[in-house]
């Protein structure tokens, strides 16, 4: 029995009696992916830089090709891929402020891990199991991803690609057409977001995976076949047959067509060599923190490794095989995850529908399939309904009004330096170099435009030797020569990530004055 | 399962050394050649064998002694002293090359004994081999000789011992030895907590078994002895010079800050790196094992596996318990359910090659290859330039040393001795302590929960050229050591100050001195 075959033995979906349990169930999961994204205000940094680009591209028509935001980079090219992101990004913004993203956004997700939870159901043939072990693991394991920036237009899209290939390869979708929207979601995603190249990687390693299954059961097939006990004719001729399989040359057509897809945006193929460099870019891989390996000290970095060990214990006491696409499939993203802490996310996408799949099988086959509780209907509705609330409430347009501790009740996160741009553009006059903390670079740009920044989080703009310089003028490191060096004549700093540099500022008053201090940031001008 | 066919017509005679017996062999020549090859850094060695020395001259030391930096009574915990006791015994008895050879047959002996474990878990040296190769494989970085070298073998044995008792192949009294090893442990390496950890999982996971009333679980009968093994354990902790302190001692260095923030070796892995990747593709490995096993692990399996993944994910050091436990286990998941009727009849059905002759001569030839590399042999051989450019060139000593050692700085401090404090690259404070001190003491070395975390902080600024003069300035130094390879940006920064001159460089390190 394969685990698509699991259809309703425990499904419990019971239709027409009110809610059931198993529907509360799903959607509490729903339920708090859409929370957690209302409960989050929105981070500064791959937030306000995107939008201002995204309003360059309205203002004159044309996608940037160099960098117009930063001083010590100006004029340098600067690839600009997610260019439609920062489009939508831009026009949602335009049309209801912070609260219409949060909201797409949260509608996004909804939509994603829904269907992902969707996946696992049909996987499992168990809503209970599915949404619970979603809440439980994958949940913890993927929401420090959930970041408004482009990335989350990509999200969808890979749960989408996944759920279409496991359902082919299921034989639940049939022909080439459901395939189709691989090439057509192809499009759009290489104008949203780098991560394009997943949807590749998901076609490709479904592609070698079945391969290697056929190969493996049709030698399995004719290994069993030679060894049978032969006694009566039957046995001969009985050759029973082959089990329905989608052919594979539509997997080759969805990839070939996957493929030319990405052209289609504005660097044609000039956008591979955008994602290689990317990758292999040094500054990138060894300064940003979400593009380094998860550490176990890092409470995200440790919620994964727990993942991961809840999976190898599920994988352990299952008491049949994966399907070895899925197992592929995990691998693959897993090593991703295991490289930089930002692939957590498609890692825990794809190895949730096998862990689920795994743990159903943890029950006995030969146990008695007894149906599950629903509950009651009217406590059901109940459940839903303060599940349902807890939403309204904290609905962008909502939860400033509840008094809300900042870090869940804001809308934007509260390391946005408004009040001191806002000081900042007052002053009498406004600095010519001024050197500013990464993230306020990126608000910089978005409520300053005509204030150029020293750096931003457009990590790979820059070259590394200027973030190593960043990173000690943030310690207070040598800052007098580096800020000497650069020709710095203010500085815009964070207490919280350069506290050191705040405090040799103030120790040299004859030097720097400080012009306007908040909790949060500091802005000090060269006397 | 024994060896000699069990069937009345067996398909061939055996010989006694069988291919698949190479196949280990192989495995383990191949990693005890990659710890022979291994430069050792000074990092962990030097200072080791002087404390060694002075342990051996007047007994323990409790303070600092080295460094400058700190009041030479500052207190320290030199909680190897029976490790760095030994390492410097061997030095005496045979020079430097008898102390590179004892790490090298530790290493030999301990990833022997892994085969030896995973053949008895898997039914099968080959499986035994792969089980050494990808143990050896993401141990690559730990091979340095040093008083960790001693915990290899204790680790493995209680492991086996553990192990051996629970599936029956040894009886309760064998279970003694492992106190007497941890008397030993104790007073070797920090790493003797480990053998606590393992016993713990043991005890854990096996009483789980039983309570679960999983099949072929322990009786509590059978139950006690690890019990009493574990209790015993933990009471031979405390057989050392610190008694109940060693606690302390292990707490204190579990969270230094400067430790847990700054050393490498003390971070997550990063599959960024060879040992790293290797490391992770044996975490997939394990997955992958379980996923599609012909086994099902144990619950205490799956417990060691699980606690000694997470100890590796919080620092890379801990990795090599990972692979000396977890690949047996792993290639136990891998093997097909014993039968001990079928198991002669398949061997013999894969034996294949020239027979016990030519299994023989294999064996004797992989056996000179450890041998031809081991310290007093290995500079005979033609080894190739760039491999002997990791080498520095230590008297006595060649092609044992990593290059970053700093031989010829030191004389040249010796002959002309620094006016005042010397500032000195870390690792170089190892070698220093044993070549200089007395005459001289250092800034810093690799004993990092010796010295405050501000200290560190400034050497690091220190390291990149930061705040040179401010800092120069504060602690004085009249002489800096530096290692060009590891600190290009601070020689940069030497090359601009007025008032210093370079009186010693030989590509890899330099001396300035204040003038």
């Amino acid at each position: 029995m394969t685990a698509g075959d699991m259809s309703a033995r425990d499904q419990g979906l019971a239709r027409g009696r009110g809610l059931t349990l198993d529907q509360v169930w799903i959607i509490a999961a729903v339920a708090f992916v859409v929370l957690r994204v209302f409960l989050t205000p929105i981070l500064p940094h791959d937030f306000w830089w995107h939008m201002a680009t995204g309003r360059v591209i309205v203002e004159t028509g044309a996608i940037p090709q160099a960098d117009a935001f930063s001083y010590t980079r100006a004029g340098e090219p600067f690839y600009n891929q997610s260019w439609l992101a920062q489009l939508l990004m831009f026009g949602l913004f335009q049309a209801g402020g912070a609260p219409l993203m949060l909201l797409v956004q949260a509608v996004m997700l909804a939509c994603a891990y829904g269907l992902l939870v969707r996946l696992c159901i049909i996987r499992s043939g168990s809503a209970r199991l599915s949404a619970g072990l979603f809440m439980i693991a994958t949940l913890p394991a993927s929401f420090n991803n959930w970041v408004v920036r482009p990335q989350s237009y990509a999200i969808p899209l890979f749960v989408a690609s996944l759920y279409v290939l496991t359902l082919w390869r299921l034989g639940r979708l049939r022909g080439l057409l459901p395939l189709l929207a691989l090439p057509l979601m192809g499009v759009l995603w290489v104008n949203l977001h780098g991560s394009f190249v997943l949807g590749g990687a998901l076609l490709a390693l479904t592609f070698a995976g079945e391969l290697a299954r056929r190969v493996f059961e049709d030698r399995a097939e004719a290994r069993a076949w030679a060894s049978r006990p032969v006694g009566t004719a039957e046995d001969v001729l009985a050759r029973p047959e082959r089990p329905a399989r989608p052919p594979l040359w539509q997997l080759v057509v969805a990839g070939v067509l996957t493929g030319l897809a990405w052209l289609a945006n504005p660097g044609g193929i000039a956008v591979i060599g955008y994602v290689r460099n990317l990758l292999g870019s040094s500054q990138v891989t060894t300064l940003v923190s979400e593009w380094a390996p998860p550490s176990i000290r890092d409470p995200f970095g440790a919620i994964f490794f727990l993942f991961l060990m809840l999976g190898i214990v599920i994988l352990a006491y299952a008491r049949r095989p994966p399907d070895l696409v899925d197992m592929l499939l995990a691998g693959a993203f897993l090593w991703l995850a295991l490289g930089a802490v930002r692939n957590n996310l498609w890692f825990t996408a794809v190895a949730t529908p096998l862990m689920v799949c795994q743990a159903a099988a943890w029950r006995r086959e030969d146990a008695p399939a007894r149906p599950a509780f629903q509950g009651v209907p009217a406590l059901n509705a109940a459940i839903a309904a303060v599940l349902g609330l807890a939403l309204l409430v904290t609905l962008p347009w909502v939860k400033p009004a509840l008094d809300l501790p900042p870090s869940v009740g804001a809308l934007i996160d509260e390391t946005t330096p408004v009040a001191a741009v806002e000081a900042l553009r007052a002053g009498p006059e406004r600095p010519a170099r001024l050197f500013n903390e990464m993230s306020y670079g990126s608000y910089l740009i978005w409520a300053a435009p005509e204030q150029k920044v020293w750096a931003d989080p457009r990590i790979e703009l820059y070259p590394y030797e200027q973030w190593r310089d960043y990173l000690a003028l943030s310690e207070g490191v040598d800052a007098e020569r580096l800020l000497d060096r650069y020709a710095v004549d203010a500085m815009l700093l964070s207490h919280k990530y350069q506290h050191d540099l705040v405090e040799w500022a103030r120790a040299h008053p004859e030097q720097w004055e400080l012009r306007y201090e908040d909790e949060q940031a500091a802005y000090f001008v060269r006397a | 399962v024994t060896d000699r066919p069990l069937l009345s017509n067996p398909a061939r005679v055996l010989p006694a050394l069988r291919l698949d017996h190479l196949w280990a062999i192989l495995a383990v020549s191949v990693v005890a050649v990659l710890i022979s090859l291994n430069p050792t850094a000074p990092n962990d060695y030097w200072w080791h064998l002087k404390a060694g020395q002075l342990i051996a001259e007047g007994g323990i030391p409790t303070t600092n002694l080295f460094a400058w930096s700190l009041p030479a009574d500052h207190p320290y915990v030199y909680q190897s002293w029976l490790g760095e006791l030994l390492f410097y015994r061997l030095y005496q008895l045979g020079g430097l090359p008898l102390t590179i050879f004892a790490r090298n047959l530790l290493g030999a002996v301990a990833f022997a004994l892994v085969a030896v474990e995973a053949r008895r878990r898997s039914g099968s040296w080959r499986l035994a081999a792969l089980a050494v190769v990808l143990a050896g494989a993401m141990t690559m970085n730990n091979f340095t000789t040093r008083t960790q070298n001693w915990s290899w073998i204790p680790f493995v044995l209680v492991f086996s011992l553990l192990g051996r008792y629970v599936d029956g192949a040894l009886t309760a009294r064998w279970l003694v030895a492992l106190p007497l090893l941890m008397v030993f442990w104790v007073n070797v390496h920090g790493g003797f907590i480990m053998g606590v950890l393992v016993a713990g999982a043991f005890a854990a996971g096996e009483t789980l078994r039983r309570l679960l009333r999983q099949p072929y679980a322990l009786t509590w009968r059978r139950l006690r002895p690890i019990y009493l093994a574990l209790a015993a354990m933990t009471l031979a902790v405390f057989a050392n010079p610190l008694g109940l302190g060693v606690i302390g001692y292990l707490r204190t260095l579990l969270t230094d800050e400067a430790s847990q923030r700054l050393i490498n070796e003390w971070q997550t892995p990063t599959p960024r790196t060879l040992a790293g990747a290797c490391f992770y593709l044996s975490v997939l490995a394990v997955i992958a094992a379980f996923a599609l096993q012909r086994r099902r692990p144990t619950l205490t399996d799956l417990l060691l596996v699980c606690g000694l993944a997470w100890q590796a994910f919080v620092g890379a050091r801990y990795v090599v318990w990972f692979g000396m436990a977890a690949m047996p286990i792993m290639v136990q998941s891998l093997a097909p359910a014993r039968s001990p009727l079928a198991g002669p009849a398949r061997i013999s059905l894969r034996e294949r090659g020239g027979g016990a002759a030519a299994n023989l001569l294999v064996a004797a030839l992989l056996l000179l290859l450890v041998v031809g590399v081991q310290p007093w042999l290995k500079p005979l051989l033609p080894l190739p330039e760039p491999y002997r450019a990791l080498f520095a060139p230590v008297p006595g000593a060649p092609l044992m040393f990593s290059s970053d050692t700093p031989v010829g700085a030191v004389e040249s401090l010796l002959a002309e001795p620094c006016a005042g404090p010397i500032f000195n690259a870390m690792a170089y404070g190892s070698y220093m302590a044993w070549a200089l001190y007395p005459a001289a003491q250092h800034f810093i070395d690799p004993r990092v929960e010796l010295f405050p975390y501000r200290q560190w902080l400034d050497y690091a600024a220190l390291d990149s050229g930061h705040d040179v003069e401010a800092l120069i300035n504060r602690y004085g130094f009249a002489c800096v050591v530096l290692d060009l390879e590891y600190q290009p940006e601070l020689a940069a920064a030497m090359a601009q100050r007025p008032g210093w001159v370079r009186t010693y460089a030989d590509g890899q390190s330099e001396i300035w001195r204040a003038r």
